[in-house]
């Protein structure tokens, strides 16, 4: 089989310490990329060789690092310019293979109207919904879709530029402010007309095609567990997913890459309503953040796959015929306080201890006394568990968040404990409103916690995490080393005073 | 008795706090009473019992920087803000503790010595080596109870420096 040589990473963090894995289990040379503010991070030391570049999205400046470097393939990542087709039509005039699908395919993807069109046409469910149109347009539309309908500005996106419309006699004054708004904020005051899916669960299909015309879905994975449109918990498969629905899903997602002659590794996003309705929401035309819920429940490694197709291989019979063994759960541990709006935050991370066992997973790239900015995503780890069924899962994974130990940087790690608390989240009630309804007021009361308070007198007598003599401020976890208070040393003579 | 008090998210509370060897005794503001017994097995770790369940072993894990004391404690991760020192000045800066398990091999201060910076105090004796345990800085020795040829653990505490009332060290933190 041929795998490329020497594969450039395109990225940083945690998702380039994952692909140099593979890749170094697969006998395949990496070599990472960094900037000026990333030199001598961990992701960069993960990969054995690693070239300086000036941006993490200059494609010219990152296809010439492959060049100089001697690669003959480029691994995107996910984020960045993992989706930008500009990237790859330069990788491939680079004389150097994208991991990743056609620039055509991602295009079509890439922008809202032409991927509903494709959709439509390929016969995948899409919200429904209208083409731009005046007030007096929409208004008999609105009736066949039934209220509550959305008003959604053409130019808007990412839950910005979108008004809800619960009956017929607000359309008109809404439609008006509406506009007037997108306006003002885009520049463009066209309105179209869209279904609102009412309690919707996040599901998306993970798909994967090679260039020998194979195309399969690899099972679903539930990310209704969303903060400001973002997903912090992830699972698979889904506890609203039955087996002939997950056929039915399966096989939108399918049409829909094939739809645009997909190759690799992608995601079919749907929302799925309390009748078992879906509906196409998006295309992620790249290896996805979390695809480690995936690996588990099939046993493939998808950065493996993507190597193989690259390299022109078929797809291997456990990829076409894939089985789902168990329950996987994934979180994502931010640098950010739940408390506070989910601010991100800032700190050096002074102590870490990483949880590990049998179904525990951890991808991250941390260092101890690393400095946490604000430069990039506040992402810092996913820890993800396996077990036979969702109950252990969740048990597993409540354990493995409460020995996960990162200290000196607010994160999430308290409230994702919370989360899988909330007997709705138990019983698989999940829906992308789920934060809002069981979580708004977190935390509820600050527990005081004596133990806590004794720790610390105590661990102030031994000076722990003491900041050298003080006068810098600076925190040296080092200063809590007691050899630091020694004086010199004097061999002895098998122990005896001398 | 020494008062501290604990800042979290803007709540402050008081302590009273006493010490006595590895034993810590709080008197929370609603009146109850915690007796804990707290000691360091790493770096930044620390096996923690109370008193009325002495079978129960909590792991703590507990650093600071420049503001925040963060300690993780049973799954869960606590940031207090700095914690102030008013009056008593009964909780000395100074403990000294053996870094890995050891022998005294000779003791060159007593209790209520006055110690320069940097003047050795203890010689202690392990893998072949012998280790010089100087003072951090000048105050007067406290705590001491050790004598030629005893055993110390890694981690037990061998001495207290005391700091003259008049010079306390943890004044530092006050002014942040």
């Amino acid at each position: 089989m041929s795998l490329p040589r020497r594969v450039l990473i395109a990225n940083r963090g945690e998702i380039s310490v994952r692909i140099a894995r593979t890749c170094h289990a697969a006998g395949v040379e990496v070599v990472a990329v960094y900037t000026e503010l990333d030199a001598g991070s961990p992701h960069a030391l993960a990969a054995g060789r690693a070239i300086q570049v000036d941006s993490y999205v200059d494609p010219q400046g990152l296809c010439e690092a492959a060049r100089s470097s001697g690669c003959d393939a480029v691994h995107p990542g996910y984020g960045f310019l993992s989706e930008n087709p500009a990237f790859v039509t330069a990788v491939d005039a680079a004389g150097l293979l994208f991991i990743g699908p056609p620039a055509a395919a991602m295009e079509v993807m890439g922008s809202k109207t032409r991927a509903r069109a494709a959709m439509r046409s390929a016969g995948v469910p899409v919200v429904p919904g209208t083409e731009p149109g005046t007030a007096t347009e929409l208004l008999p539309a609105a009736a066949d879709i039934g209220y509550p309908v959305f008003l959604k500005a053409v130019a808007g996106g990412g839950g910005k530029g979108m008004s809800i419309v619960s009956d017929p006699e607000q359309l008109e004054r809404v439609y008006r402010q509406a506009s007037e708004e997108a306006a003002k904020s885009f520049g463009d005051g066209a309105i179209y007309l869209e279904k609102v899916v009412e309690r919707p669960r996040h599901i998306e299909i993970q798909v994967f095609a090679d260039t020998h015309g194979n195309t399969v879905a690899l099972g679903e994975r539930e990310c209704s567990i969303q903060r400001r449109h973002q997903k912090i918990i992830e699972e698979a498969p889904s506890p609203a997913v039955s087996a002939e629905l997950r056929a039915r899903m399966s096989a939108a997602a399918v049409a829909a890459a094939e739809a645009v002659g997909y190759v690799g590794a992608g995601t079919v996003e749907f929302l799925l309503d309390g009748n078992g309705d879906f509906y196409f929401l998006e295309m992620n035309t790249r290896l996805q953040v979390e695809h480690p819920v995936t690996e588990w429940i099939t046993g493939l490694d998808l950065v493996r796959l993507q190597l193989e197709v690259a390299g022109g291989a078929t797809l291997p019979p456990e990829a076409l015929d894939p089985s789902f063994v168990g329950h996987a759960i994934e979180c994502r541990v931010y640098a950010e306080d739940p408390a506070a709006g989910h601010l991100p935050q800032a700190g050096r991370l002074m102590l870490m201890r990483e949880p590990s066992g049998p179904g525990v997973r951890v991808d991250a790239a941390l260092v101890e006394g690393q400095e946490i900015g604000v430069h990039f995503d506040p992402m810092l780890a996913k820890l993800s568990c396996w077990a036979r069924d969702r109950d252990a899962a969740i048990a597993r994974m409540r354990e493995a968040l409460g020995r996960y130990v990162l200290l000196g940087v607010q994160t999430n790690l308290d409230h994702l404990q919370d989360v899988l608390a909330v007997p709705a989240f138990r019983e698989g009630d999940l829906t992308t409103a789920f934060l809002d309804e069981h979580l708004a007021d977190w935390p509820a009361s600050e527990e005081i916690a004596p133990l806590a308070m004794a720790a610390t007198l105590l661990a102030d007598r031994y000076g722990a995490g003491r900041a050298g003599h003080g006068e810098t401020g600076t925190a040296d976890p080092l200063a809590a080393d007691p050899w630091r208070t020694l004086g010199r040393f004097r061999m002895s003579d098998n122990g005896e005073t001398s | 008795m020494t008062a501290r008090t604990f800042r979290i998210r803007g709540d402050e509370i008081e302590v009273a706090a006493r010490r006595d060897g590895d034993h810590l005794t709080l008197n929370m503001p609603d009146g109850e009473q915690h007796v804990w017994h707290v000691r360091r097995v790493g770096a930044a770790e620390f096996a923690a019992r109370t008193a009325s369940d002495d079978q129960r072993t909590h792991t703590v894990h507990a650093v600071r920087d420049r503001t925040n004391w963060w300690v993780h404690l049973d799954g869960r991760t606590h940031r207090f803000e700095a914690v102030l020192e008013r009056g008593g000045g009964g909780v000395a800066p100074g403990g000294l503790t053996a870094p890995i398990p050891a022998t005294v091999v000779e003791t060159l201060v007593a209790n209520g010595d006055d110690v320069d910076a940097e003047q050795v105090m203890l010689v202690l004796s392990a893998m072949k080596m012998q280790l010089e345990v100087r003072a951090p800085h000048a105050g007067t020795v406290a705590d001491m109870h050790l004598a030629d040829g005893d055993q110390v653990d890694g981690g037990q505490q061998l001495l207290t420096i005391v700091v003259a009332e008049s010079d306390p060290p943890a004044a530092k933190e006050e002014q942040q």
